[in-house]
C-alpha cells in the first residue's frame, strides 16, 4: 500500500458536459480539438490514464457541477467508475481577522466540510483569510488569533466528519511571511493542519525544506507546484490583484520546470514518513492536459523512486 | 448596414486550451487588434459581474476593472482607438449569476431580493459605464434561465416564474428609467432559455411603463421557434439593437429547460455557430431591417467561439460575400 496518493487540483473550469456520447459527430461540427475538453467523462479519463489516484475539487465550479450531476454523491460515484477518488476540496476563509465574522465564517466552513464529506473527500486546503491588499494593514497578533479561532472551530467540525483542514497560504494573503508561523503556533494541532503549497510558501519567502522540516508533524496534504519566483518582494506580494499579471507572467510552473528542490522535499517526506494526498496544482497553465502529463512524468520518474 | 462585433467571441466561462490567457490584460489588447484587422471598428462587450470578483481585473467586462486598468472610461476608449476600434457602442449585461438555486450549499434556496438588488447595483454600473464611454445602449438578459428557476422552485415553478417576471418588470422599469435619464437606450435580450423566450418578450416590453427596446438576437429567436424577420416587421419602433447570431440548433428535446442550455445534455452540439455556419437567413433579416428603416447597431455575435481568429474572419467573409451594401 502506497504512503502517497496522487491527486490533481481541478483547474478545468468550467466543464459544460457530463458525458459526450455523440463524440464523433460533435467533432465534425467544427473540427476543433476543443471538444476533447468539454466533458467530465473525458477529463476524468485523462486523470486515470496519467496515473492520478484522485481529483481535488474547486468550490468555484460547484454550481455548474451540480447542474450536471445533481448531488455530490453522484459525482463521487461517477469518479469511482473512472477509478478515481475525491481527495478533497479547496476552501477560502475571508474576513476571519474580524471577530464579528466568526459565526458567518464558521458556517461557511461547515458547509464546505459537509460538501467534502458527501464527495468522500479527506482534505480541505484552506486559504486562511483574504488578501493582504484588501485588509490594508499587517494583521495584529489578536487578529491572527481571530483567524486561528475560526480555523480551529471549522477544523474541529471537519475532524468529526472525517476531513482535515489545512492552512493553505497564498503568496498575497494577509496571513503571510510575518505571521503564518504564528498562526500555526496559536492553532490547535488536533484541528488545524497545514496544507503545504510548495510554490506559494517559497514565493512568500520561506525555505521550503526548512519549513517542512520545522512543521512536518502538522502536514495533512500538499499542493505540488513549482515557481521561478521564490522570495518575491513584499511590495509585490502585498499589492492589489497581484495573482494575475497584466503581461501573463506566471508565478507557477509544473514541478521540475521551476527552481524548487522537490527531490530534497521528498527525502524529508521519506524521513518523516508522510502519508496522505499530494495534489499537483497546475495554476495558470495554458494547457492542462500537457501539464498533467508533465507533472505525472516528473512525479513518477523523479520523485517516486525516492519515496512513495 | 454597419456591422460591429461583440466580444462574446471570447468564451469567458468554459474550459478550453489557453483559457488562462483570457484573465490577463495582454490577451484583450491583442484581441482588439484582431477585431480591428477583421474590419470591425465598433465593438460591444459583455458586462459580466463575475469578473468583479476574484482579482481578475485584466478582464474588461465590468466598469471597476476598466477603472483599475485605465483610470477612466475615456482612457480605455483611447486605448481601443489606438488599436483601430473607434467606439464601444454598448454592453450586454448578464445578471444571471446572482440567481442560482441548485447549489447544495444553498439547499435550493434563492433570494429574489438578493437577485434583484444585485441586478440593480451592477446594472447601474453598466449604465454609468456606457454613458461615460459614449456608448448608445445596454441590453440585459431579461430573466434568469428557466432551468435555474426550476431548480430553485421545483414543483412551484409556475409560482416562481410569476414572481420572477413580476420582479423583473419592476427592476427593468427602474433600471430603464436610470438609463433613459443618462441618454442610454435600454434593451432586453430574450435568450431561448429565459422566461420571455421567443416573441413573449414583445408583449412584456409593451406592458412596461418605461421606454424599453427589443434586442433582436437572431439565433435566440430562431431556437425559440420564432421568426426574427417577422418580429422586425411587426415591431419596427421597438428595435433597440440587432445581434446577428447564427445557429443550426433545433431544440426538439426541451433543452431550453436545462441549467446550462447552450450545452444540450441529450446530444452535444455547438448551439451558437460562427456567422454563416448555421441556418439563420441573414439576407432576409437584413432586408427586413432595411424595409423597417432601421439604422441602429447590428452586432455580430458568435458566442463561445472555439477559435476567436477564425470566428472574426468567418464573420467578415460572410458579411463581405453575403451581405454586401
Amino acid at each position: 500500500m502506497a504512503n502517497i496518493k496522487l491527486s490533481h487540483m481541478n483547474h478545468w473550469k468550467t466543464i459544460p458536459y457530463k458525458q459526450i456520447d455523440n463524440f464523433r459527430d460533435y467533432y465534425y461540427e467544427d473540427r476543433s480539438n476543443l471538444v476533447y475538453f468539454q466533458d467530465w467523462d473525458r477529463i476524468l479519463r485523462y486523470h486515470k490514464a496519467l496515473g492520478y489516484d484522485g481529483i481535488e475539487l474547486a468550490p468555484w465550479d460547484m454550481h455548474e457541477m451540480m447542474a450536471l450531476f445533481g448531488t455530490p454523491e453522484n459525482f463521487r460515484d461517477f469518479a469511482a467508475d473512472h477509478g478515481l477518488k475525491i481527495s478533497g476540496m479547496f476552501h477560502g476563509v475571508s474576513g476571519a481577522h474580524i471577530a464579528e465574522n466568526f459565526d458567518a465564517q464558521l458556517q461557511a466552513g461547515k458547509n464546505a466540510v459537509d460538501l467534502i464529506a458527501r464527495f468522500g473527500g479527506e482534505t480541505m486546503g484552506t486559504c486562511p483569510n483574504n488578501d493582504y491588499a484588501s485588509v490594508g494593514h499587517p494583521l495584529s497578533h489578536e487578529e491572527v488569533r481571530n483567524v486561528g479561532k475560526v480555523l480551529d472551530a471549522i477544523g474541529e467540525y471537519a475532524v468529526d466528519h472525517g476531513v482535515r483542514l489545512g492552512i493553505h497560504n497564498e503568496f498575497f494573503c494577509s496571513i503571510n511571511k510575518d505571521n503564518h508561523r504564528y498562526l500555526l503556533e496559536v492553532t490547535d494541532p488536533r484541528y488545524t493542519w497545514y496544507y503545504l503549497d510548495t510554490a506559494q510558501i517559497s514565493i512568500i519567502g520561506e525555505d521550503l525544506l526548512k519549513f517542512y522540516d520545522d512543521y512536518h508533524d502538522r502536514m495533512c496534504g500538499f499542493h505540488l507546484k513549482d515557481t521561478a519566483d521564490p522570495q518575491l518582494a513584499d511590495s509585490i506580494r502585498y499589492s492589489a490583484n497581484v495573482e494575475i499579471q497584466e503581461d501573463g507572467h506566471r508565478w507557477f510552473w509544473e514541478p521540475g520546470q521551476g527552481v524548487l528542490d522537490f527531490p530534497g522535499l521528498w527525502e524529508l517526506m521519506k524521513k518523516y514518513q508522510f502519508k496522505g494526498w499530494v495534489s499537483v496544482e497546475d495554476d495558470g497553465t495554458p494547457d492542462l492536459l500537457a501539464s498533467m502529463a508533465l507533472d505525472s512524468y516528473y512525479v513518477h520518474q523523479v520523485l517516486k523512486p525516492i519515496y512513495w | 448596414m454597419k456591422h460591429g462585433i461583440s466580444m462574446e467571441i471570447v468564451d469567458t466561462h468554459n474550459q478550453q486550451p489557453n483559457r488562462n490567457r483570457r484573465e490577463c490584460k495582454y490577451y484583450w489588447d491583442e484581441i482588439y487588434t484582431l477585431v480591428s484587422a477583421g474590419g470591425f471598428s465598433e465593438i460591444e462587450t459583455q458586462y459580466d459581474p463575475q469578473w468583479a470578483f476574484g482579482g481578475r481585473t485584466g478582464v474588461p467586462l465590468v466598469y471597476a476593472n476598466v477603472l483599475e486598468k485605465d483610470g477612466t472610461a475615456q482612457n480605455y476608449l483611447k486605448r481601443l482607438n489606438g488599436y483601430g476600434i473607434k467606439r464601444l457602442v454598448g454592453v450586454h449585461y448578464m445578471p444571471g449569476m446572482f440567481f442560482s438555486g441548485a447549489s447544495p450549499e444553498s439547499n435550493g434556496a434563492v433570494s429574489l431580493e438578493g437577485y434583484f438588488g444585485a441586478l440593480d447595483f451592477f446594472g447601474r454600473g453598466a449604465v454609468d459605464y456606457v454613458a461615460d464611454i459614449g456608448g448608445d445602449y445596454i441590453t440585459m438578459s431579461a430573466t434568469p434561465k428557466i432551468g435555474e428557476i426550476e431548480a430553485a422552485y421545483g414543483t412551484d415553478f409556475e409560482k416562481g416564474a410569476e414572481e420572477v417576471l413580476k420582479g423583473t418588470a419592476a427592476a427593468v422599469e427602474k433600471l430603464a428609467a436610470y438609463a433613459n435619464g443618462k441618454g442610454v437606450k435600454f434593451c432586453l435580450k430574450n435568450e431561448f432559455y429565459g422566461l420571455l423566450r421567443g416573441d413573449k418578450i414583445v408583449d412584456f416590453v409593451k406592458s412596461l411603463n418605461e421606454k424599453v427596446y427589443l434586442d433582436i438576437d437572431t439565433a435566440e429567436y430562431r431556437i425559440a421557434g420564432c421568426c426574427p424577420a417577422c418580429v422586425i416587421k411587426e415591431n419596427p419602433e421597438l428595435i433597440g439593437v440587432v445581434h446577428y447570431s447564427d445557429t443550426a440548433f433545433e431544440d426538439d428535446q426541451e433543452c431550453y429547460r436545462q441549467m446550462n442550455p447552450a450545452y444540450p445534455s441529450v446530444k452535444a452540439t455547438k448551439v451558437y455557430r460562427d456567422l454563416g455556419d448555421g441556418t439563420v437567413n441573414f439576407p432576409k433579416i437584413e432586408a427586413a431591417l432595411k424595409e423597417a428603416g432601421y439604422n441602429g447597431h447590428v452586432i455580430v455575435t458568435t458566442r463561445d467561439s472555439y477559435d476567436v481568429c477564425r470566428s472574426i474572419l468567418r464573420a467578415r467573409y460572410y458579411i463581405n460575400t453575403k451581405l454586401p451594401e
